[in-house]
């Protein structure tokens, strides 16, 4: 069961790293707009 | 000091060299590993002249470091199941919590152990799980590092480059290499390289003592070259099986910082200024020199209050005789200089003063040369901020390498900065005010054979209660403990318990904050600078080659480290020395 929960917790740590790569992405976007 | 200046020329006159191998081997120039390099690419499905963006390059790099995290992961709990395993070790040692928080250590090349490797890991497990990682996580730092030059060289590019070749490359060429020839230099001078299981010996006394052996060469050097740092040992570099001469020692802190004082050079090299990069090694160089005069006459001072007993006070405490006193200050500056973590002495023994500068050297980035690729995309992150302040001090539009600084570079490297100021403030502020439970996973510690402490304790209440010492040394060694893996250095204070589920768990997410909230930042400025287009320098612009820049370089970093974590040392260490003189 901890197994299970720590790597549900590992995938979803790396998630949220891709979701801050295209939110950093957006960013440049629209800074290289102004 | 002579050891100090005597090593700082050894990293001077290999700077140069190591730059230029490097700069050949990043710019593909070097092709002699070509009849293995192209087949491996075509066998793993890569195209080599593919050139990613930031966010592919960023992507692939996750992928690469959760995939390998996993697999590391289930390797240390089946490790019971798998070959070369003479102890018989099995995942009663390796429980769930442990392995998640030795898989992100490996992974992110910080390294922490919160287990003593030789009751815990079999010689598989030391050598494919986490020996793999050591290779790994050092070839990806390195890479970020290439990355981020090539965006401040390149002119209105799409590309930062290959992840996956950068990767190859420099596993190949750089790291396998120089670990070929460093790990016979290991062996010439008394490192274990066998398979063979623990032999048990009678001591002079007639007990029975074993004495741990393995494959210990071939960690050893990549352990060091990779800045990884995770023993062997539980002694770390204090073993005598890891490091048994004052040459192997030496040999050990030239290693630390091979790689990243090269990478500044090649970083000069690349932009097409070597200038530029003596200016980065030179506010590196400052710094260290700085780091090591304060720890080495701290460490000499010792502790006033034994002078009335008529004992010296140099502070010989938790520090190795074979080695002395400033050999050991030296390696604790170099190690937590570089994001390293090897030790050969204990951090927690040193007088207050002597154990700030290890814990300040972490809490500026570690940016003094810095883990391998990591020192230098930290460095380069804090020149983006020098630069921008030193625009608003004039009133001009900042500039880097000929490439205006915009908002969106200053917004990453803030992010950078921040991420891990808030890990280690916060999670430090966690450890110590949260009070665990009386019953249940959580409340337990020291509850197997695999605890770098020993002890069957079950423990419940404050967190604070898992370190050695009450008052402000108790704080900082829970300081240290975040400090060192958000900044994915491993070294330990190692006057805390941290084998429970709570520090496990907490530690392995500090230690991904401080790489990747890191890592994305730096390739996103990279992307975004390689884009720009270049400006010919005018009167007006900022030189960035000049003894100017390194002493405002220097002077933001100290600066920013101070600003932020100023109050938290002010609780550990600083009113520790006040403590200390008090008593004299």
């Amino acid at each position: 069961m901890a197994d299970v929960a720590l790597i549900l917790f590992s995938l979803a740590c790396f998630g949220a790293l891709v979701a801050l790569a295209a939110g950093f992405e957006k960013l440049r976007k629209e800074a290289s707009d102004d | 000091m002579l050891q100090t200046i005597a090593y700082f020329l050894i990293i001077l006159a290999l700077t140069a060299p190591m730059g230029t191998y490097l700069t050949k081997v990043y710019s593909g120039e070097w092709k002699w590993l070509g009849w293995f390099e192209k087949p491996l690419y075509r066998f793993l499905g890569i195209d080599p002249r593919e050139d990613q963006d930031w966010k592919t390059y960023g992507i692939s790099l996750l992928i690469f470091s959760l995939v390998t995290m996993l697999v590391t992961y289930g390797l240390l709990r089946l490790q019971g199941l798998l070959p070369l395993n003479p102890q018989g070790f099995n995942s009663s040692q390796m429980n769930a919590h442990l392995a998640f928080n030795t898989s992100a250590s490996f992974t992110t090349n910080t390294n922490w152990q919160s287990y003593s490797p030789e009751t815990t890991l079999s010689y598989f497990s030391n050598m494919v799980a986490l020996a793999f990682h050591n290779w790994a996580s050092a070839a990806v730092g390195i890479a970020v590092a290439v990355a981020l030059v090539r965006g401040l060289a390149r002119r209105s590019a799409g590309g930062i480059g290959n992840f996956w070749v950068d990767t190859v490359r420099g596993t190949l060429y750089v790291l396998l290499p120089l670990c070929l020839v460093g790990a016979l230099v290991y062996v010439a001078s008394g490192v274990p390289q066998t398979f063979e299981a623990p032999k048990t010996v009678t001591t002079l006394e007639g007990a029975k003592q074993v004495i741990a052996l393995g494959p210990v060469a071939s960690q050893e050097i990549i352990k060091q070259l990779g800045t990884n740092g995770g023993g062997f040992f539980n002694a770390n570099s204090a073993h005598p099986f890891e490091n048994p001469t004052p040459f192997a020692d030496l040999f050990t802190k030239v290693l630390i910082f091979l790689i990243p004082a090269g990478l500044t050079f090649m970083f000069g090299k690349m932009v097409g200024n070597v200038r530029q990069g003596w200016a980065v090694f030179a506010a590196m160089s400052v710094l260290f020199l700085a780091g090591a005069l304060v720890c080495v006459n701290a460490e000499r001072a010792g502790n006033p209050a034994f002078a009335k007993y008529g004992v010296a006070a140099a502070n010989m405490e938790g520090k190795e005789v074979r080695f002395g006193l400033d050999a050991s200050a030296l390696f604790a500056t170099i190690t937590t200089d570089a994001s390293c973590g090897a030790v050969n002495s204990m951090h927690d023994s040193f007088t207050p003063l002597g154990g700030a500068v290890p814990l300040f050297n972490i809490l500026t980035g570690e940016v003094i040369f810095g883990g391998v690729g990591a020192g230098l995309y930290g460095m380069l992150v804090f020149a983006i901020i020098a630069v921008f302040i030193a625009g608003l001090m004039v009133g001009r539009t900042p500039e880097y390498l000929g490439k205006k600084i915009g908002k969106f570079e200053v917004q990453m490297a803030m992010v950078a900065v921040l991420a891990m100021a808030g890990s280690i403030l916060g999670f430090t502020a966690v450890g110590s005010v949260l009070e665990l439970p009386k019953e249940g996973k959580l409340a337990h510690y020291n509850t197997f054979a695999g605890s770098a402490y020993g002890g069957t304790d079950t423990v419940y209440g404050p967190m604070s209660g898992n370190t050695n010492n009450p008052g402000a040394h108790g704080f900082t060694e829970i300081l240290y403990t975040f400090s060192s893996g958000t900044g994915n250095n491993g070294s330990a204070f190692a006057g805390i318990t941290a084998n429970t589920a709570v520090y496990d768990v907490l530690i392995g997410v500090a230690m991904l904050v401080g790489r990747f909230l890191m890592i994305l930042p730096v390739l996103a400025i990279a992307g975004n600078m390689a884009r720009k287009r270049y400006a010919e320098p005018t009167a007006g612009t900022f030189p960035t080659d000049s003894p100017t820049f390194t002493l405002l370089l220097v002077g933001v970093v100290l600066i920013v480290g101070a600003l932020t974590f100023f109050p938290a040392l002010a609780l550990g260490p600083i009113v520790e020395h006040l403590q200390m003189m008090g008593a004299r």
